[in-house]
């Protein structure tokens, strides 16, 4: 199955009609200084707690540090989620979107670079600052994910006498290290004194990438509008296919950790955080407060959705109810990309918004 | 395949201008113009594609090298038309249904013919039949139901064609065809293309086994090849259905056909799903011709196709040319600055993608150019996606002075959607 997604530009440069301009600069603030910086420097710093949790259970490869290990990954994916939507700006650079999380791999190129890799034994072709420069597939979350929670291969993680668990030690060492190092580029890029924050704060003045203020709060718009729809069309219905026994979990997206569905949680709070904080206030002092009131409930819909539901993803899409279940939570999301598309969207005065189609 | 589209709602739009066609230029000409170089393109690509199974029924007749050799260059010849033809693919809804079958990549080789297990693995969690070897099995399991594959008939491909729902499993067109010619190539981002022996098609000293089911194969999926192609031909001939449709809608709405098939293959599918991708992931398995290496070509013909579009002005095999108003007479008219911007744009990219055809001919192909470590050819590589994303970005201003209303391109999760925005 293909899906689209249409992504309406408005290539109007000029600011919007001066009778209703929203706080476009307050919206951008709001976000640059708020959870965006807040979110990489949790990411920097869960991904150094992960990176010194690979160190030790190399240093004493017994199941004990493997759990360890595995909570400093879920610590870490939790923190990556929350700021995933964020698809421009310091992470554009040099793919570390793509090298902190290969996300959609529809054709495996993570499991069959790995293996690869794995078989031709060559951890040293990876280790300090080379991994930044080998494929993105091997790199990243998915990569350790892979190390730490496949269970053919975290059994070898934990048999000290075995090449096989240095080498698997190493590359691990080495995914954490450079996870913490684009973590710190992040944080960096975002907040030093001519970083990205200020970049979106100064949006149209001076030496600037965006037109003015009102352009870079349509990317950020345009940001959340996205992830919702790849929640909607990536992480649920391409696993959920059209039935329970169609149900794909491999396709889910940390199917090996079973978090998929945790993710979508984490991916609401920080839509919910986001909005809440920046373009929520912006339409109320328009007197727009309806519009926000709709989509905020429109997330706590699908917020209460994903709450209902117990096994993780991964187990109960593939029986009638929890498929049913998820399914219903997958139409909770494509509305609230509605309501934002349309309504929201329209009290903003942003000519911007995405549209989920299926078919191709 | 997941992909991105975007769409560009031009300002004069938003700003209710009207319709206005740029002066002295008129668009059904550009249309037909259009239409005209559709139609030769498809034709010298069925001309090619009966060279080939010319080439091919001579090889089974009597596999050895030379035979082999002489399908293979037919292969490659029948290419450079038909990568041309891509830039009439987006936009037109019949030629991108249609398309799949004669041009869907990438493709697990191994539902179709033996495969190295050491390479290419034995399972993949996305495709249940990754190793089912059509040649190999008279029977096939698809999702628990049995299918009889005792014949290799035009019939069974076309069944077994993204059998399951899976896009990768191909058993038509060029690359299902490049497939049996050259087989798996087992290098890695190291030289060498795929290696068949002439002997997989020889009944008598058989190497790889099946070989009377392999030369079916091969004959099966060019003699389809064929058959679609002819579709295509008479589509845009003069009295053919897609021809029609075009010229008898508004004229507008016939440019920005053209237009979001420009915009579509520069950027999201070129530049996103063919380059860019297989850049980051520095795989192999992500070069477009990928067991002929012969990608330098096919990324240079895509170009190609999108420049002697917007010029209105093809050289068919034979040497002929075809030409007349074009889309690029419809942008000067209205803004003669952004026609050269244009122009130069397109020339820019040509001259990137003919970086990587001297590359690749110097003997250093494509899949070494996106391996890790090659920083040299990842530049330019990467040189050619950052010329096809300039170019979209003129297009898209061409889309506004044309005042053309909503012109969707594809676009690719690959490239960076959100700097579209805005820009």
């Amino acid at each position: 199955m293909r899906f689209r997604l249409t992504l309406i530009v408005g290539l109007l440069t000029a600011s919007g009609p001066a009778w209703a301009a929203p706080d476009y600069a307050g919206i951008l603030a709001a976000g640059a200084d708020g959870p965006m910086l807040a979110g990489y420097r949790a990411f920097q710093a869960r991904a150094t707690t992960l990176e010194q949790d690979v160190q030790s259970l190399c240093a004493a490869p017994i199941p004990a540090s493997v759990e360890t290990a595995r909570a400093g990954f879920h610590a870490a994916m939790d923190s990556w989620q929350k700021v995933q939507w964020i698809g421009y700006g310091p992470v554009e650079a040099f793919h570390r979107g793509q090298r902190v999380q290969f996300w959609p791999d529809k054709k495996n190129a993570g499991d069959r670079q790995m293996l690869a890799l794995l078989k031709e034994r060559n951890a040293e072709a990876l280790e300090g600052n080379r991994i930044a420069f080998a494929s993105v597939a091997i790199q990243g979350l998915p990569a350790l994910e892979m190390l730490l929670f496949d269970t053919n291969q975290s059994a070898k993680l934990v048999e000290a006498s075995d090449d096989d668990a240095t080498l698997r030690c190493r590359l691990a060492q080495g995914i954490a290290a450079n996870l913490t190092r684009i973590g710190g580029e992040l944080v960096h890029d975002w907040s030093k004194p001519d970083g990205f924050a200020t970049v979106l704060k100064s949006a149209g003045t001076g030496v600037n990438p965006y037109a003015d203020a009102r352009q870079a709060a349509s990317q950020m718009f345009n940001a959340l509008h996205a992830q919702l729809s790849a929640m909607a069309e990536i992480k649920l219905a391409y696993p959920l296919a059209a039935s329970a026994s169609e149900a794909r979990p491999s396709r889910a997206e940390s199917w090996r950790s079973r978090r998929s569905l945790r993710n979508v949680v984490l991916n609401l709070d920080s839509l919910r955080e986001t909005f809440a904080i920046g373009f929520a206030p912006a339409l109320r002092a328009d007197g727009k407060g309806a519009a926000a009131d709709r989509f905020l409930a429109a997330l706590t819909e699908a917020q209460t959705a994903a709450g209902k539901l117990s096994a993780p993803m991964e187990e109960a899409m593939s029986e009638t109810e929890g498929w049913t279940r998820l399914n219903g939570l997958k139409a909770k999301i494509k509305n609230a990309a509605q309501v934002l598309e349309t309504e929201v969207a329209a009290a903003l005065d942003l000519q911007v918004g995405f549209n989920g189609l299926d078919g191709d | 395949m997941k992909r991105f589209v975007m769409v560009a709602a031009s300002a004069a739009v938003l700003l209710g201008t009207g319709q206005a066609g740029a002066a002295g230029v008129d668009k059904k000409a550009v249309l037909t113009t259009y239409a005209d170089i559709a139609h030769a393109k498809y034709e010298d690509s069925l001309i090619a594609a009966k060279r080939l199974k010319v080439a091919v029924d001579a090889l089974v007749a009597a596999p050895g090298a030379e035979t082999l050799a002489a399908a293979k260059a037919a292969w490659i010849a029948a290419r450079v038309p038909y990568q041309q033809s891509e830039a009439f693919r987006f936009g037109n809804a019949s030629v991108d249904e249609w398309e799949g079958k004669v041009n869907a990549w990438p493709l697990d080789e191994g539902l179709i013919d033996y495969v190295n297990a050491d390479t290419y693995g034995t399972e993949s969690g996305e495709n249940p039949l990754y190793t089912a070897n059509i040649i190999a099995h008279p029977k096939l399991k698809v999702g628990g139901k049995s299918v009889n594959a005792g014949k290799i008939d035009k019939k069974l491909l076309g069944k077994m064609h993204e059998a399951g729902g899976v896009e990768a499993n191909v058993t038509t067109g060029y690359h299902a065809i490049e497939f049996m010619l050259w087989g798996q190539d087992t290098n890695g981002t190291g030289p060498g293309a795929g290696n068949r022996p002439a002997s997989d098609f020889d009944t008598k000293a058989c190497t790889g086994g099946n070989c009377d089911r392999r030369a079916a194969y091969l004959l099966t999926a060019t003699g389809l090849l064929v058959d679609d192609l002819k579709t295509m031909v008479d589509g845009w001939g003069a009295k053919g259905k897609i021809r029609a449709k075009l010229l008898k809608g508004k004229p507008d709405t016939g440019i920005a056909t053209i237009v979001t098939g420009l915009g579509s293959l520069s950027y999201g599918e070129l530049a996103g799903e063919r380059m860019k991708l297989g850049l980051m992931l520095h795989d192999p398995e992500e070069e477009h011709d990928c067991f002929s290496d012969n990608t330098h070509n096919s990324h240079f013909y895509d170009a190609k196709g999108i420049q002697n579009v917007y010029l209105g002005k093809y050289t068919r095999t034979d040497g002929s040319e075809v030409k007349g108003p074009a889309l690029a007479d419809l942008v000067a008219a209205k803004d003669p600055a952004l026609d050269g911007d244009m122009k130069a744009k397109l020339d820019t990219t040509m001259a990137a993608m003919g970086v990587l055809v001297k590359t690749a001919e110097g003997g250093e192909v494509y899949d070494q150019m996106i391996g890790a470590g090659n920083s040299a050819g990842n530049a330019k590589v990467q040189a050619a996606i950052d010329a096809l994303v300039a170019q979209t970005r003129s297009l898209e201003k061409a889309v506004a002075v044309l005042a053309l209303g909503e012109v969707k391109f594809e676009g690719s999760d690959s490239l960076d959607n959100p700097s579209a925005i805005g820009k």
